[in-house]
């Protein structure tokens, strides 16, 4: 037999998978960028107010309080979001924030960063291209500072926790969906675009087991802890039967769930509270390993912890 | 675990199977992507739901919503929502008589705009007294995504005799003869061997139809690393797969030197069991990646050698990482 290559497998993967990302929100991220947040918790920076909501959410839709606007440290059309705002626990960032609405004022704010396809535009969003100022409080957007960890110089890192009266969703239906999703990556020397569907599924409660050791993730530009980052088994709603393994938790330096991670021995199983998120460590890794060009894989994502207890009785 | 031998050709053969069905696989999509099998048969679809009316037709494929989804300028799209296209065409419809949603106004001008046919059936589907559907838009959403049942079903026609027709080309150009490829299998335990463990890596990995991730963590202990899942390779078969095939194909120059000297029934029989051996090889292939991943799975299980695919994982076994 003759030798023979078969075609480029770059090509079908394109071709099989453009039609149903033709509907997707397409996202220009700078490499840089990608090398300096794979390995952090948060991003420190400031942040204009352009519409904040003029009330948190109730309690029953999240508590989560919306403020889009523009970062310079970002550069992309973006939101801010309070966690546990309904209370009043968190009274003093929120009046900050509707302080400054509209004011165009940039005022220091730290927090989760977080990308995800949940508000798609229909145009690509370039980092770094000009922002213009939000017209209402959720403009499409891909980039979130979710939650805010602290705004104004005033931190609010106890607003991680559990969010009393919210039904978040469930392990099985989202992570059925994360699993499901593709994207499109297109690699050059000095950006990553990436394109994927639209996506909500943004609290999702699990039951995780912890699959090796945490590592730390480091502020080098602050010299301080950032938070952790450890591998674990998600399982299904019933907790008997491992849905995903090896899943990156994201834990912020300074929180409840933390501090539950530091409380909790090799392989404790814990209840979780979490958000996903792009992993840009996975896109990180790929392009160090030779990666390039247009590929169509799964979409790589990671949970951002933000409420946890255990269940195994650990202390 | 036991290895024998003719548990091992069924890996063997299960595994060029499966490969061969992944090069069929492969470029019946580049063909598809290529001619635009999917748009054309999506325009032919919406074509038969406007009542063949090039005019509206066109209307539509021009309309700002649905030019969102073309590829290009000058390409057709190969997906369309149904918000889509029901939006579009209510707004063609109602004109400058109204808002697209203005129920009066579609009305109206689906009898001045639209010819005889689309006329009576959109009335006909406005009319629709079913309760789950609320507004014009959802019943316009609703008879349109009808009709994408009916395109799928061409799609899936087109699809599978394509499927047939390269199955036979790759057969006959490759010459893979299963007759072939079963004796060298029996009689050959050095390329058996070898075929045994590039299939056990094959069906080790992910089915043929699932996304590959970008990074695997194979090292617990250390979540900030992980491993690129294949960067540089984009191929559909590996190296050695690739290598594995060339040793168990015959090949027709190899096939003509075997029947070089043989005459009459002797030579007949040589040819018409050659023939068999490619009409079994290109049915086989016919039955596509997945099921060959499937079979191959189950033959390896039982050599103990590798995991069936319905086979529910437990906690203690790792099962492939994703995130």
């Amino acid at each position: 037999m003759k030798s023979r290559r078969v075609p480029h497998f770059l090509t079908i993967s394109m071709l099989l998978f453009i039609a149903p990302l033709a509907n997707a929100q397409t996202i220009v991220l700078q490499r840089t960028f990608i090398e300096k947040y794979k390995n952090r918790a948060t991003i420190d920076g400031t942040f204009i107010v352009d519409k904040a909501h003029p009330r948190p959410n109730s309690s029953a839709n999240d508590g989560d309080l919306h403020a889009a606007g523009r970062s310079i440290d970002v550069g992309l059309p973006m939101v801010a979001e309070v966690m546990n705002a309904a209370g009043t626990s968190q009274a003093d960032v929120v009046r900050a924030i509707h302080a400054n609405q509209g004011n165009a004022t940039a005022v220091p704010i730290s927090g989760v960063w977080r990308i995800w396809f949940e508000h798609p535009s229909r145009q690509p969003q370039i980092q770094f291209d000009d922002v213009p100022p939000a017209g209402n409080t959720n403009p499409d957007h891909c980039f979130e500072i979710h939650p805010i960890t602290a705004y104004a110089g005033k931190p609010i890192l106890q607003s991680l926790q559990e969010i009393n009266g919210f039904t978040p969703k469930d392990a099985e239906s989202a992570f059925g969906r994360y699993e499901k999703l593709s994207a499109s990556l297109e690699i050059d020397d000095q950006t990553v675009t990436i394109t994927s569907k639209q996506v909500g599924f943004n609290y999702v409660k699990f039951i995780a087991q912890l699959a090796g050791k945490p590592d730390s993730l480091d502020n080098n530009d602050a010299g301080t802890l950032d938070g952790q980052v450890v591998l674990a088994n998600v399982f299904d709603n019933a907790g008997d039967a491992v849905l995903v393994n090896n899943v990156r938790l994201i834990f912020i330096a300074g929180t409840g769930p933390a501090q539950a991670l530091t409380n909790s021995l090799d392989g404790a199983t814990l209840e979780l509270l979490a958000l996903p998120r792009l992993d840009l460590n996975a896109i990180s890794t790929f392009i160090d390993a030779g990666g390039s060009g247009s590929v169509v894989r799964k979409l790589p994502y990671e949970m951002i912890v933000v409420g946890a207890k255990n269940v195994d009785g650990t202390p | 675990m036991f290895g024998l031998p003719i548990l091992e050709v069924a890996i063997g053969l299960s595994f060029v199977y499966l490969l061969l069905s992944l090069i069929c696989t492969t470029l019946n999509e580049t063909i598809a992507g290529l001619t635009g099998r999917r748009a054309d048969l999506l325009e032919k679809g919406i074509s038969s739901l406007l009542g063949d009316d090039p005019d509206l037709k066109k209307k539509l494929f021009d309309h700002p919503l649905i030019g969102s989804f073309e590829q290009t300028k000058n390409d057709r799209p190969s997906y369309l929502p149904a918000s889509k296209f029901a939006l579009a065409l209510m707004d063609i419809v109602t004109g400058d008589k109204g808002a697209a949603n203005d129920a009066g106004a579609l009305r109206e001008g689906i009898k001045t705009v639209l010819k005889p046919a689309l006329r009576t059936s959109l009335l006909a589907v406005l009319a629709d007294s079913n309760t789950k559907l609320k507004t014009d838009q959802e019943k316009i959403e609703a008879w349109y995504d009808e009709g994408m049942d009916r395109v799928s079903g061409w799609y899936k026609r087109h699809t599978h005799l394509w499927i047939w027709i390269l199955a036979a080309v790759i057969t006959i150009g490759l010459d893979a003869d299963s007759v072939h490829i079963f004796k060298t299998l029996w009689t050959n335990q050095a390329i058996r061997t070898a075929v045994v463990e590039s299939a056990k890596r094959r069906s080790q990995g992910e089915r043929p139809e699932a996304l590959m991730p970008l990074v695997v963590h194979n090292n617990q202990n250390a979540p900030k690393t992980g491993t690129a899942v294949a960067p540089h390779n984009n191929d559909v078969l590996t190296k050695e797969e690739t290598s594995e095939l060339k040793d168990l194909l015959v090949g027709w120059k190899d096939a003509a030197k075997e029947w070089n000297g043989k005459t009459g029934w002797e030579l007949f029989g040589l040819i018409l069991l050659h023939i068999l051996g490619l009409l079994f090889t290109a049915a086989a292939v016919t039955f596509g990646a997945p099921f060959w991943f499937d079979t191959l799975n189950r033959f390896m299980n039982i050599r103990s050698a590798g995991r069936a695919p319905d086979e529910p994982r437990d906690k203690s076994r790792p099962a492939p990482a994703t995130a």
